[in-house]
């Protein structure tokens, strides 16, 4: 066995690793000759009976099988940055990108699919060293910082446009499914401190326009201390750091739809901002006083110069996530739009007819509006609910957002519903008990849905087009006894839907809006080695009628081009699907809608290539 | 079945006749007239504009929220005739967020 030690302030992991994994890992994280502490805790990575599986052994805690080299590369880089934040206490720590320029550093903090990795890519490309994708520490010598040098991970949600810049295209680097492991520099480099000079939030959204917002030092703090990842190891979570970086350092919130709005603007500001050694105050209110330019805003309108604005109390446009808490054995998440009531008695009703799970469980909610009115109350469950964590996303839409659930959640084990659905009493209990006696399992697992009448319902999705929808309902005389043993099914509706964390294969990142995921997900996991499965225990009830109406747009040119490119990544034949869709929509209709899907998909491969 | 509604009130007397204190635990770090506040205990952190940050500051334990009124009055005339209704909706975020003793929904 091999052995590297990794550092980052005063703590130290040993990642004793095979031969096999050598040439990877020396590539990716170098050598480190530092002498590991006695206490520093031990991951090992073993071969899993041949040379091309690993098992990887986290300290203390269950191992991960059965895992390809890429998959166990991408988890061991993740286990290392838990196990040297586990014990932290000697910093302030942030979920951060950063890179430097002649040794001033910029810090890009910001939640998962938030776009740090990306637009940490993007500077990379621009001359600027690349320091860190994902951790930073500021000691108690503010505003100097130390990175924590990891290659840099480019997940499926980032931008495609980051992965082919060209400093990343010709990096060393390892697809790990849709992800990838890049290493951006010539060599990795150990830990060394850097002064931080600005403060980027990044907020990436498809087709955004470009503004540099600067951000005062209260509402730095207030950003800041959302991206904490040590909060629980330090005197008052890190308050009192926190609110000095943030008088210390220059902070903007940047938004941004595409690489192309950035160049010319990011880079020539933050190089200004880089020589000028301002302080937070100073920054602020020097650059409030800038107005819009062309493709470009800096600074918010002033309120009522010379009067008190209007007395008013802002918590934050969008609510801050809830801190993480530690690793429970299963994640329940769900995604919402503006639909409160639906996430209340959903995760209620868990609460209430589960009892048994509690402990065990982490309840996420991913509002896909945090700006609307749903947000706060959302946000406010936290102060209920222990096990309860709302993130924000306001970056990932519609369907591909239950991807984004799988990034933040805390367990190995997902399930992930709709957020207006039941489960029958029991059944989450013997999900979990399921996937421990199953802890290889790459399958996709589901139930039968149980319709209002409690007494009738369907185990699966037979693969057939009926008004628009791939799939239609269907029952398997198996699903009836919530015991019989689970059995494999074509495809079914994903109001409820489980898997292991690591088997996850995420949905296609060019899909837009709602539909197209059904059947497709369960061909993805077909292809990776995995089943879709029915567990007749696991039956759930769902609410299809919407009498008030669904806020927010759900499209027919969304859901026909999500079809098409679903079908296209699958390698199947999307002949059906045009012919469907000219039946139904008529071809005056879908005609136009798929030729431009067509086009689109034709210039992403060409882009690709 | 009713919907509890949000209102602010004292027992027995008017919001106006209220005496709101800070809650201890809240720890506050004041920044260029904005506010930051930070709950170890709920893992909550408040941001407060520099308005509510001054209506923040007014609620001592000393003063009734009427007494706050009539202060923010006299220092911002121009406002006076609105200022009633923005330091209840304050101090009515503050009740919610939980952050004032003296004050209950």
């Amino acid at each position: 066995m091999r052995q590297i030690v990794l550092s980052l302030a005063d703590q130290a992991v040993v990642v004793e690793y095979p031969e096999s994994l050598q040439d990877d890992l020396r590539t990716l994280l170098g050598e480190c000759t530092n002498r590991a502490p006695k206490t520093a805790p031990t991951i090992i990575v073993q071969e899993d009976g041949s040379s091309d599986r690993y098992i990887l052994h986290p300290d203390g805690r269950s191992k991960l099988r059965g895992l390809d080299k890429g998959s166990c590369i991408y988890a061991l880089i993740g286990e290392v940055g838990h196990s040297l934040l586990t014990n932290l206490s000697t910093g302030v720590a942030f979920h951060a990108g950063a890179v430097s320029l002649r040794n001033l550093g910029i810090v890009l903090p910001g939640t998962s699919g938030s776009g740090k990795s990306s637009l940490t890519a993007w500077f990379i490309d621009n001359g600027f060293d690349y320091l860190t994708d994902e951790i930073v520490v500021f000691g108690s010598d503010v505003p100097n910082f130390t990175a924590f040098a990891r290659p840099l991970v480019l997940k499926s949600g980032s931008s495609v446009a980051a992965a082919s810049l060209k400093a990343m295209a010709s990096a060393p680097s390892i697809a790990v499914g849709s992800n990838k492991i890049i290493l951006p520099t010539p060599e990795p480099r150990p830990p060394m401190q850097h002064q931080c000079r600005l403060i980027v939030f990044p907020r990436f959204a498809e087709g955004a326009e470009l503004t540099i917002e600067p951000l005062t030092a209260a509402q730095t703090g207030l950003e800041l201390m959302a991206c904490n990842v040590n909060a629980r190891n330090l005197v008052n979570h890190g308050f009192d750091s926190v609110t000095s970086i943030a008088r210390s350092v220059p902070a903007v919130m940047l938004r941004y739809g595409n690489f192309e709005l950035l160049h010319g603007v990011l880079d020539a500001f933050a190089e200004l901002v880089l020589q000028s050694d301002l302080d937070s105050k100073r920054f602020c209110r020097i650059f409030r006083f800038f107005g819009t330019t062309a493709g470009a805003s800096i600074g918010p309108e002033e309120e009522n110069s010379g009067n008190l604005p209007s007395a008013g109390f802002v918590p934050s446009k969008v609510p801050a996530p809830t801190p993480r808490r530690d690793p429970k054995k299963l994640t329940i998440g769900m995604a919402t739009y503006d639909d409160y009531d639906g996430v209340y008695f959903t995760l209620q009703a868990l609460r209430m007819y589960h009892p048994e799970i509690i402990e065990d469980a982490e309840f996420l909610v991913v509002d896909n509006h945090p700006e609307g009115p749903c947000a706060e109350p959302l946000k406010q469950l936290e102060n209920w609910i222990d096990n309860y964590r709302y993130v924000p996303c306001n970056h990932w839409k519609g369907t591909t957002t239950r991807g984004f659930i799988f990034e933040e959640a805390n367990a190995e084990l997902v399930l992930c519903i709709d957020c207006h659905i039941f489960v029958v009493p029991g059944a989450v209990k013997k999900l979990i008990s399921y996937c421990e006696s199953h802890p290889d399992s790459r399958d996709l697992l589901q139930g039968p849905l149980l319709y209002d009448d409690l007494e009738t319902w369907s185990t699966h999705f037979e693969p057939k087009w009926r008004e628009g929808m791939y799939g239609c309902w269907a029952t398997d005389d198996r699903g009836k006894d919530p015991d019989f043993e689970p059995f494999e099914i074509p495809m079914q509706g994903l109001g409820l839907f489980a898997c292991r964390r690591s088997a996850w294969p995420g949905f296609n990142r060019r899909f837009r809006g709602f539909g197209g995921e059904e059947g497709y997900l369960h061909e993805k996991f077909r292809q990776a080695g995995g089943r879709s499965l029915c567990l007749p225990f696991l039956r759930w009830m769902h609410r299809f009628n919407r009498p008030m109406g669904v806020p927010y747009m759900n499209r027919w040119d969304d859901r026909l081009r999500n079809y098409l490119i679903g079908f296209t990544e699958l390698g199947w034949d999307t002949g059906p699907i045009e012919e469907h869709f000219n039946e139904f929509l008529g071809p005056s209709v879908a005609g136009p809608i798929i030729e431009r899907a067509k086009a689109e998909i034709a210039q992403f491969d060409a882009d690709e290539s | 079945m009713a919907v509890p509604s949000v209102s602010v009130a004292c027992e027995g007397v008017t919001i106006l006749q209220c005496v709101p204190a800070p809650r201890k635990d809240y720890h506050l770090a004041e920044m260029d007239g904005e506010s930051l506040l930070y709950c170890h205990e709920k893992m909550t952190m408040v941001y407060l504009n520099e308005s509510a940050a001054v209506i923040w500051r007014l609620c001592d334990g000393q003063r009734t929220v009427g007494q706050i009124v009539d202060v923010l009055k006299s220092a911002y005339p121009s406002l006076s005739h609105q200022m009633g209704a923005e330091v209840c909706d304050t101090i009515q975020q503050f009740v919610r967020y939980s952050m004032l003793d003296g004050i209950e929904t």
